[in-house]
Parts: C-alpha cells; structure tokens; sequence
C-alpha cells in the first residue's frame, strides 16, 4: 500500500503546496485508500472461487473474473465513495471468500458484523443465507452462537466508539435503522415497483456481461445446490418489498452474479472450438459495455456544479489579493460536490447556514441556486454586460455553472448529445466590489 | 453433507493444488484498481449522500485527537466510527512511513498532528 502511495507522495512533496492542493491529495488519498481495499477483497475473493470451482489458481478465470469486472461501471465507481455500502462491499467481499473456504462460521461472523456496523439491510441477505447454510446442513446450535456472539461483539464495538466520537450513547445504525422503518421516511426518497432490481438495477449494474450468467449456471450444474445464487436471489426477492430501491443496496450480490459471468466465459473458452461465435459475441458485449462506462464517467464528472462553482470562486480569490472573500454555500451547492476537502483557500471564508436570511451584511459572494428576477446571467463572453441583480439589487452574478441535464439521443454522430444547463450561479455583493 | 464436503476438500487440497504464486495483489486486482483509480479521477467530488462519512473522515484527518471537542455536525445521519479509523490508520502508517523532508510551512501543524494523535487516542 504504501508502495503504491510513495512515488505519488514524494512528487507532491517537492512541490510547493498550498493548502488547497494539499486538502484535494488527502482527498484523493482517503479514497484512493478505499479503492485500494475493494481491489483487495476482490481479489481474495476471486482466488478463493478459483480455488473452489478449479482447485487452484486459473489465470484464465482470473481474465475472465477482471474483463468481466472492468466492464461495469457501477461497482467500481462507487468503490471509491466514502458510502457505507463500499465498507459493507469489502465486508461482504471477505465473507464469500471464507465461504469459498468452507469456513462457514467466519463467514457468518463477517456478515454479522457488516450488518451490525455498516449496513443493517444486510440482514436480509443473512437471513437467507443463514437458512442455507441450514440447509447444507451446518449444525444449527453453534451457528446460531456463532451469530449472537459475534453480533455482540460488533455492537459492544461500534457503540463504545462511537459513543466515544459523539460524546453520547449512540448506535449509528440502529437510529438509521430507526429512521427508516419505525418511522417509515425511507419512501420520502421516491419510490420504484417491485420488479425494478429484476428488470432495471441487475442489467443496469452487470451491463453486457448478464447473458454469460446462463452459461455458467448451466457448465456448473452439478454445483448448483450449493450456489451462493439462492441467497442472492431471495436477498433481492426480499429486499425488492422495500418502495425505495437504490443500486447500491443490492451491491452485495453483484460479485456472485460476476462470479457466474466469469465462470460462463472460463467454460466456454475450454470449448472454445465449438463455442468461439459466443466468445466473440461476448467479447463485443464487454467492449460495449466499457465503452457505455466510459461514457457514464464523462457524464458523472459534469454532474458536480458545487465543486465546480467552488473552484471558479478559488480562481478569483487567487486573482483579487487583496479582499477576503465571505462566501455563503446554499444546500444545492453542498449536495453537488462541496465537501471539507475544498474548503481551503487561505483568503476565502466558508458559510453553510441553513436558512438564511440576513445575507446583505454577512456575506460578499454567495453560491446558490436561486435565480435572479430577470433570468440567468450572460454568458462568460459578455459577462461585463451583466445587469443581472438578485435580491433587491444588491447581488450581481458574476458566474454561472453548467450541470448535467439529461441526455438526448440525435441521428448524427456520436449519436448522443449530453444536455447542459444552468445549475448554480455566482452572486456578488455590488458594494462589495470597491470594499 | 457438509462431512462430505469437508473431505473433498481435504482431498483436493490435500494433492498441492495451491499455486505458489498465490499473493494478496497481484496483476488482475492491479488491473481492476486502475480502472477504479480512473474513475475517482474522472469523478473525484462527493454527492450528498457520501458527504456525511468524508466529512467524518477530513475532521479525523485535520484535527485528529481534538475530534470529540471540535466536532459540531448536526447529528442527523450518525456516521460510523469505524470509517474513520481505517482511514485515520492508512493515512497515519502512509505518514509515518513517508516523512517528507521538505515541506512547506504551513502543513507543519498538520503533520505534527498526526505524528502525535496516535499516542493520544485511547485505542
């Protein structure tokens, strides 16, 4: 780890950095460490299913296992985002690979602690798996102590260190818990029919590697009984009863169902001789489907006006020595991008009050949302035109960025045209200028 | 059944199938973190919902064992002790073991902190 971390440390070293530098590289940093240790779980996993199905290292299942990952998008965007999910992920990762080991009670302890720290919907994926493992006849008593015990431990754990954080006796997840069945908010989100995982989420986040899966179920057949795809689909069956349904909820079973793809495309290059119309078919769906994450990832990096905002405000500070900036954050632009990591220009002052309402005195620039009584600002060109006022007058924008609205598709090349629009605006206190 | 599976295992594994180059990195997961990597280049901003646990995660990093006494985030959404101890272990062993020898003024305090909050937090 610190190998991989080196080189890029002591090239930013030797650099003269200023705190904002600084600030984004932890940023990097922090998340770069979490991508890190989803590569590691995956990997412990895929070794693990290779010494299960193959009994050993197959370099050729390990291929299928990689193209068939780096194809998708999902998972691996978000394996870097500082979600509980990514932690369960990893979690979840490590208790399939003691499955593959057979040992079924360090995978049990694993899955425990996951739902009992990070995720509690994980219950509902434990639950099934817990009456498979009954199934396969794991001896009832000591898996049932196993799962108290360590569930104990893990709730002693997270309660005693977070207690220790907030000052106060909490179970973090137990007031999301909370939050989202006592009280019943979670539908305030929006709300999706049952068959979405099914129909949408899965394609969605397997993209072209889904019509591998039948090839594999059907190659291993004779390991059918024992497949961790019973679990996984009754995890989705059950969780597909919640209105409010997001991928990354079901994140857990997309490593079996990539499993399964890279096990069809393994079987189907032994019989490559009779099968090669389906490898080459496959090989085209993986290259599509890398083509379309691509694609996503341009799309998403459009999709964060706040830092962008954040960072156009940054480049003037650097231009106007003189004043020091107080520059008032409205929750649209925190949710888009503005996090702690940005927030240090040595001559720029963050506010995030909610609500608001004496912005005249405090403040000399303003990011928000809100558009001015007579529509949005000239563009950059003509900027010295601008005779657009917010609030009495008061506020002239200075700025407008441009977010991601939709896409359209079009009949000319490439095909798809990306929709920007006006999402935030820069606003600056006139008598603030000769200050 | 699972006597069963139990001694095929022993069976299997018991001829050495393993391969020696069995390691915790290799190529293939090497491959998978760079199109991981590509993506939090291409993407390196947070939306709302993960913005509650990198918050956490700068406080721990930028004021370390002062944590209890600065932290003034409204608690809506509890975050999770835990992330911020895996992050605040990576980063304090990656500074531990990279002290860079020039650094610019300012930064010292940082990482004076974080020399020092190992010896300060209770675990």
């Amino acid at each position: 780890m610190t190998l991989l971390v080196k080189p890029i440390w002591s090239v930013v070293s030797h650099l003269e950095l200023p705190a904002l530098t600084f600030k984004l590289f932890s940023l990097f940093l922090v998340r770069g460490c979490l991508g890190l240790l989803y590569a590691l779980s995956s990997g412990l996993f895929r070794r693990s299913f290779s010494q299960y199905y193959f009994s050993k290292l197959d370099p050729g299942l390990a291929a299928c296992w990689t193209a068939v990952c780096v194809s998708q998008f999902h998972l691996n965007f978000y394996a870097t985002r500082s979600l509980p999910n990514t932690f369960a992920v990893c979690l979840v990762l490590f208790a399939y690979h003691f499955w593959f080991r057979r040992k079924y009670y360090s995978c049990i302890s694993v899955l425990v602690f996951a739902t009992v720290v990070f995720r509690s919907e994980l219950l509902v994926f434990l639950a099934p798996l817990g009456l498979f493992l009954l199934f396969l006849r794991l001896p009832l008593l000591p898996s049932l102590l196993t799962g108290a015990l360590s569930g104990i431990a893990s709730l002693l754990f997270t309660i005693t260190l977070d207690s220790y954080f907030w000052q106060r006796w909490i179970y973090p997840e137990g007031e999301l818990l909370y939050f989202n069945t006592v009280l019943n908010k979670s539908h305030e989100w929006g709300t999706l029919p049952y068959h979405w995982y099914f129909a949408t989420g899965i394609p969605k986040a397997i993209m072209g590697a889904i019509f591998l899966i039948p090839f594999a179920v059907y190659y291993e057949r004779h390991t059918l009984k024992q497949s961790l795809l019973w679990p996984a689909g009754a995890f989705v069956a059950l969780y597909s009863l919640l209105p409010h349904k997001e991928l990354r909820f079901i994140f857990y079973i997309i490593p079996i169902l990539n499993m399964y793809a890279a096990l069809g495309l393994r079987h189907l290059w032994t019989r490559r001789r009779r099968m090669w119309p389906v490898i080459l078919l496959a090989t085209l769906a993986l290259l599509a489907s890398l083509t379309a994450s691509v694609g996503l990832a341009y799309i998403s990096s459009k999709n964060y006006p706040g830092a962008a905002a954040l960072n156009r405000l940054h480049e003037r500070a650097d231009k106007e020595t003189k004043t020091t900036m107080k520059v008032h954050l409205d929750v649209a632009a925190c949710q888009t991008g503005i996090s702690r990591f940005l927030e240090a220009h040595p001559r720029v002052q963050y506010f995030k009050t909610e609500n608001e309402t004496d912005f005249d005195t405090k403040y000399t620039h303003r990011i928000t949302e809100k558009e001015a009584a007579f529509g949005p600002p000239e563009t950059m060109q003509n900027k010295a035109r601008t005779k657009t006022l917010l609030d009495g007058q008061r506020w002239q924008a200075i700025d407008t960025i441009y977010g991601f609205k939709g896409i359209a598709f079009t009949k000319h090349y490439p095909f798809v045209q990306i929709n920007m629009g006006p999402s935030l605006y820069i606003y600056q206190r006139v008598d603030s200028r000769d200050v | 059944m699972m006597e069963k599976t139990k001694s095929d295992m022993s069976t299997s594994n018991g001829s050495k199938h393993r391969s020696p180059r069995a390691s915790i990195f290799d190529v293939w997961d090497a491959i998978l973190l760079v199109f991981v990597f590509g993506y939090l280049a291409a993407c390196p901003y947070s939306k709302v919902e993960e913005s509650f646990n990198l918050q956490a995660m700068h406080d721990m990093l930028f004021y370390g064992s002062d944590l209890p006494s600065v932290r003034f985030l409204p608690p809506i959404a509890p975050f999770d002790g835990l992330v911020f101890l895996f992050c605040f272990f990576t980063q304090c062993s990656i500074m531990m073991i990279l002290t860079p020898s020039h650094l610019c003024i300012h930064l010292c305090p940082e990482i004076v902190r974080f020399f020092l909050s190992p010896l300060v937090m209770p675990f």
